[in-house]
């Protein structure tokens, strides 16, 4: 064997090698669950309450297990119900937890930060893991109570550690194929390039797949969010109801029930849910729940939350006539005729 | 002599056939499609690979998936996917009137667009791509109006504005937005010189008569920089020699 053959051959060996980092594993002991408001903060009347969403997203390809979210330290803010429970949070999926916070009529105004703490386990094969981890909500307490001004939807923080692992097989694979480059420029040998771009190709979409990639690609596909893709402009503003929509709310005559199917990734769904609730509170003729589209899709399909294929947020649905209002843009006019209270 | 014709225009068919399957009703797969090609097409049936690296840096996901599929394109082909299957590649394609030669520093602007879609993404937590995008503004935009779900609005009007200057520009300069801005062309680029498919030259047949670089749609000189990631790999160079010194192959055998 030639000395050239013989670190050609070595050199595909140490290719192999590094190919195994792709196979490294990235999770272990760290948080698994994200953990985000969708409001900047949370604005609240003393004596008053105020709904709280905490959206949630699973960034592993390990599934969470009982997760239970509490009140820790709240200064006699109180929260209904007392406790978010999840038994199973997919991986790759996002949720959101509601709840009510009350706050007593005796609390001086001011800011405060409410502590949230999560607790929830996961396992890798034969190891399981017990994750604590405490969210802080910024309330505002206010002589007169208003609602919280919705925050652009923010780039979940990957943990450090986690993070950096989940970077590892990434540098393994420029590796291989910086090598292969070099050797291709060198020594006008093709074979190690091809090996290691094969090796990148089959490693990155086994990888992938391990990891839930192919459905959280699929799932960012198949769901149209209108403001995502420049069909509206995204709403970050908090929606102020005019005094005619509220004299119109008044006169509701019938009850309605109202379902606001949202993506936690859709930037104009907060303004939508927040418009509702705006509506809501000026009416007692209105109920409302919210619906994440990528935990309940066949609910969604159920209430027709689809134009021309897709599966479209922000989407609220009238259920007693099963009519379906999409998007966010002019929003209150268009919400006051689907109630029937518009011309 | 037009050989190679008749296959690309069966091929661009498949792609376009590709991209709007939905009519099957099948649904979004998990395939990532080869090309640009807007996922929130009513009738699409594929992923956006551009489209979902901007989701992705939004969410901090280490893009694997995504990475094994464009690795997997780059090496069949390279830019051959936009010389041959990609539907807003035809498009450019079939108003290739113009064959100017390229203005290689604009050329680069493709990676530009490339390199500002992620940071834009990563910095504003946002698809601002999408927003501007001539293939989402055709493929989604108008459909959507029709289905009146979009309304002729401000983000409507943008659409609008980038589809008509790339239009423009295509009418002006053959396959304008494949040479200088298509950010999906710049990644396949990246893997041209390596890919399986690609030109190969017999200098001995080749007369230097230049007519493949009067045929390039893409302005290039065909006999000197085969395999430049500006070359589609469409073939009308190989139609055009009539010497058949240049000759499109599939194979690994290449020199760098």
């Amino acid at each position: 064997m030639t000395q050239g053959r013989l670190g050609e051959r070595v050199v595909l060996l140490a290719l192999l090698v590094a190919a195994s980092s792709l196979a490294f594993p990235s999770f272990g002991q760290d948080a698994i669950l994200r953990f985000s408001l969708p409001m900047a903060e949370v604005a609240v009347a003393v004596g008053g309450q105020a709904s709280l969403r905490l959206t949630l997203e699973n960034v592993s390809p390990y599934e969470g297990d009982d997760l239970e979210v509490s009140l820790v330290a709240a200064e006699g803010i109180s929260l209904d119900p007392e406790v978010l429970t999840r038994k199973k949070v997919p991986p790759f999926t996002a949720d959101a937890l509601s709840a009510t916070l009350r706050i007593p009529a005796d609390l001086a105004p001011g800011r405060r930060e409410v502590l949230l703490e999560a607790a929830y386990t996961y396992c890798i094969e034969e190891s399981c893991f017990q994750i604590m981890e405490t969210i802080a909500v910024p309330v505002d307490v206010r002589e007169g109570g208003m609602a919280g001004l919705p925050a652009a939807p923010t780039s979940p923080a990957v943990s450090s550690t986690s993070g950096l692992l989940s970077w590892l097989p990434l540098l393994g694979a420029a590796l291989l194929v910086g090598v292969g480059l070099v050797l291709w420029r060198l020594r006008r040998s093709t074979a190690p390039l091809y090996a290691a771009l094969s090796l990148v190709a089959v490693g990155g979409l086994a990888l992938g797949v391990s990891r839930g990639q192919h459905e959280q690609a699929q799932g960012i596909a198949s769901v149209l969010c209108t403001s995502c893709v420049g069909i509206e402009e995204a709403r970050h503003d908090a929606p102020r109801l005019s005094a005619g929509a509220l004299s119109r709310l008044a006169s509701l005559d019938r009850n309605v029930e109202l379902i606001v199917f949202y993506a936690p990734w859709c930037h104009s769904c907060p303004y939508a849910e927040a418009m509702v609730e705006e509506m809501a509170k000026a009416t007692p003729r209105i109920s409302y729940r919210f619906v994440n589209v990528d935990g309940e899709p066949e609910l969604a399909r159920a209430h027709k939350v689809i134009a021309g294929g897709r599966t479209v947020v922000p989407a609220i649905v009238r259920v007693d006539m099963g009519l379906v209002l999409f998007g966010v843009e002019n929003l209150e006019a268009r919400l006051l005729r689907f109630l029937g209270l518009g011309s | 002599m037009r050989r190679l014709l008749v296959a690309r225009r069966t091929s661009q068919g498949l792609g376009i056939l590709l991209g709007l399957f939905g009519f099957t009703g099948v649904g979004m797969t998990h395939l990532v499609f080869p090309g640009l090609h807007c996922y929130a097409c009513p009738l699409a049936v594929t992923i956006c690979p551009i489209g979902l690296l901007q989701n992705l840096v939004i969410y901090g996901t280490v893009p694997y998936f995504w990475l094994g599929a464009i690795v997997i394109y780059g090496l069949a082909a390279g830019r051959g996917f936009c010389g041959w299957f990609c539907p807003f590649g035809t498009l450019n394609d079939l108003l290739a009137f113009r064959k100017r030669p390229i203005h290689r520093p604009l050329s680069y602007a493709k990676f530009a667009v490339l390199a500002g879609t992620v940071i834009a993404a990563w910095a504003l937590a946002d698809t601002i791509f999408c927003k501007l995008c001539p293939a989402a503004s055709l493929e989604a935009s108008l459909p959507y109006l029709v289905l009146g779900l979009a309304r002729v609005n401000r983000p409507f009007l943008i659409h609008m504005g980038t589809l008509a200057a790339t239009l423009a520009g295509m009418l002006l300069v053959a396959r304008f937005w494949c040479r200088y801005l298509c950010p999906m062309g710049g990644l396949l680029g990246l893997f041209n010189r390596a890919s399986l498919l690609h030109l190969s030259l017999d200098r001995a047949r080749c007369t230097g008569c230049r007519v493949c670089s009067g045929a390039c749609p893409m302005g290039l000189e065909p006999h000197e920089e085969k395999d430049d990631h500006n070359c589609v790999k469409c073939g009308a160079c190989v139609d055009a020699c009539a010497p058949d010194a240049l000759r499109l192959a599939f194979s690994p055998k290449r020199r760098p």
